[in-house]
């Protein structure tokens, strides 16, 4: 179980002084999906690295199964083994092959021998990147690098997910059949994934808990259980979907309306 | 029909290469072609400014007094800047490991660069003789600050969101430089490179024509001593020609090793 506890953050660059994120609390059980929503600047991409400890908390701690991590203590090493990071762009290396840059993690972590690299063959297969493994990423349209962006981060065998709105620069459809693939490789594995999206449909499409944040300072202003009876193309029609979204609207501008007065 | 697409593309890319040659002859061409008009039609004496013809005749007649004195310059320039790109890069590569070594080596390096050599050369020469080892570090010292500033420079430009994927493995130092840094600096590295490439030979050129008899520098000086207009601008295209094929290979093999950025 992950645990955001009081987690605070402060950016101070050029004497502006920014209050990022204050006060914290988020909590994600094991194998459990977990949506952040929130308009643009309210801190999402702040909490995911904090979590990933690529940055620093400037208060509060994160502990993850009983380890704890902080300001001065940083995140064990067998800890970060278990966390696969998704950026909102790919961000592949373009000097290396489709297939070199989904190993890479391999080599950082120091997982050799030929069970990695078949297990990094197969998830390959699996996405349907066999044809291009081979090819620079240069080559690929959006929707095959940010796959390939995926595996990447699954390669070697993380339990926890942490997406960075992954998919928002895919156009609609094929967002929509990256999160549909997402779910299926979720419920195979049974991760634990965190989020970040600013499309309110696919935090309740996703999600069995959401975040809902809002700006200045980014804090999380509520929590949603969401219970779809399924999660497929017929979910759009059920109606409690569209009951989710407009409490999770309601949630988002009623901060905007009270800040307008 | 797979093959006549393929001559296709091969007719059309000898097409391409065969302009860009001609466009890029055209001005070099039209240079010599007045050259030879002017001294032929204001009689211009030999001995003050010999006609191309008469260059290129010396060129290949005094060949063989040449070649020894075109061995030492070609062959001390290829030396004396492979030593500069390792020594150039090497550097970076210790000050990314240890700012220390930064704080205190910069300093010497901005001011080589900005150290007209040619000050030095005459100290050198008493100090090493008139022989290669002089020459050699004169090549040394003008090339490798410039590779080291580009490479530094472009160490510190590396792209961010690159960089941050090595940070949420949580790589170490040498990982990072081994997978990311390095790679990602190559087209800044090569700036560095391509411009050393010029510097050297100035250097080599310089430090010839400064002292010493061997080397084409010290030659076009001889020549010039006795008249023998033909054979000094035999020289001096001799040092045109390296020039131009050294720095065109340079390119050429930043382009192969570039080409997916
Ligand atoms: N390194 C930094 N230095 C200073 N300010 C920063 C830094 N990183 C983020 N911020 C600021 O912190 C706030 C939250 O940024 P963050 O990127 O977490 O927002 P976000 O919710 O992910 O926004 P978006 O939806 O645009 O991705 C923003 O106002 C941003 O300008
Ligand atoms: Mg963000």
């Amino acid at each position: 179980m992950m645990e955001l506890i009081n987690v605070s953050k402060r950016f101070i660059a050029r004497r502006e002084d920014l209050l990022a994120l204050s006060g914290i609390n988020m909590r994600v059980g094991d194998g459990e999906f977990v949506c952040v929503v929130g308009p643009s600047g309210c801190g999402k991409s702040t909490i995911i690295r904090i979590i990933n400890d690529i940055i620093k908390p400037s208060s509060g701690r994160v502990v993850v199964d009983g380890f704890t991590y902080e300001k001065n203590a940083p995140i064990p090493h067998k800890l970060i083994r278990r966390m696969g990071f998704i950026f909102q762009i790919p961000n592949l290396y373009p000097w290396l092959t489709v297939r070199e840059n989904i190993r890479l993690p391999l080599d950082i972590f120091g997982l050799r021998g030929q069970k990695w690299m078949n297990h990094a063959d197969f998830l390959i297969e699996k996405a349907g990147l066999s044809s291009c493994a081979d090819q620079y990423p240069g080559s690929l349209s959006q929707g095959m690098s940010q796959r390939a962006g995926v595996v990447r981060a699954m390669v070697h065998k993380p339990d926890i997910l942490l997406m960075d709105e992954p998919f928002g620069a895919l156009d609609e459809r094929t967002r929509e059949r990256m999160d549909f693939e997402l779910l299926d490789i979720w419920r195979e594995n049974g991760m634990s994934v965190v989020f970040i999206t600013h499309n309110i449909g696919e935090a309740v499409l996703l999600a069995q808990r959401i975040y809902i944040m809002a700006t200045a300072p980014g804090r999380i202003i509520d929590t949603l259980r969401v219970d779809l009876k399924k999660r497929d193309m017929s979910s759009f029609e059920d109606a409690r979907f569209e009951e989710y979204s407009s409490r999770i609207n309601n949630a988002i501008g009623n901060i905007l309306l009270e800040k307008a007065v | 029909m797979e093959k006549t697409a393929d001559e296709a593309r091969t007719r059309l890319y000898l097409r391409d290469a065969f302009r860009h040659i001609a466009a890029q002859a055209a001005l070099p061409v039209i240079a010599l072609a007045l050259w030879h008009v002017s001294v032929t039609w204001f009689d211009v004496p030999e001995w003050q400014i010999p006609s191309p013809p008469a260059i290129i005749k010396a060129m290949g007649a005094d060949f063989r007094a040449i070649l020894p004195h075109l061995i030492t310059t070609y062959g001390n320039v290829l030396v004396g800047f492979t030593m500069a790109a390792a020594i150039g890069i090497a550097l970076a590569i210790a000050i990314y490991f240890n700012a220390s070594v930064g704080i205190a080596v910069t300093p010497f390096i901005n001011l080589m660069c900005i150290m007209p050599l040619i000050t030095l050369v005459p100290l050198l020469m008493l100090w090493l003789g008139f022989g290669s080892k002089a020459k050699l570090v004169a090549v040394v010292i003008q090339s490798f600050p410039i590779i080291n500033l580009n490479a530094l420079s472009a160490f510190a430009g590396v792209n961010p969101l690159r960089l941050e994927l090595m940070e949420s493995m949580k790589a170490t130092k040498y990982q990072k430089m081994r997978c990311c840094i390095l790679p990602d600096s190559l087209p800044g590295i090569f700036t560095g490179v391509k411009l050393a490439a010029v510097l050297a030979l100035t250097a080599e050129v310089t430090s010839e024509i400064t002292g010493g008899n061997a080397g084409l520098g010290a030659r076009i000086i001889q020549y010039t001593q006795y008249m023998k207009m033909p054979q000094a601008f035999a020289c001096v295209f001799y040092i045109a020609a390296f020039g131009l094929i050294f720095y065109q290979s340079l390119s050429f093999i930043e382009r192969k090793l570039t080409k997916n950025y």
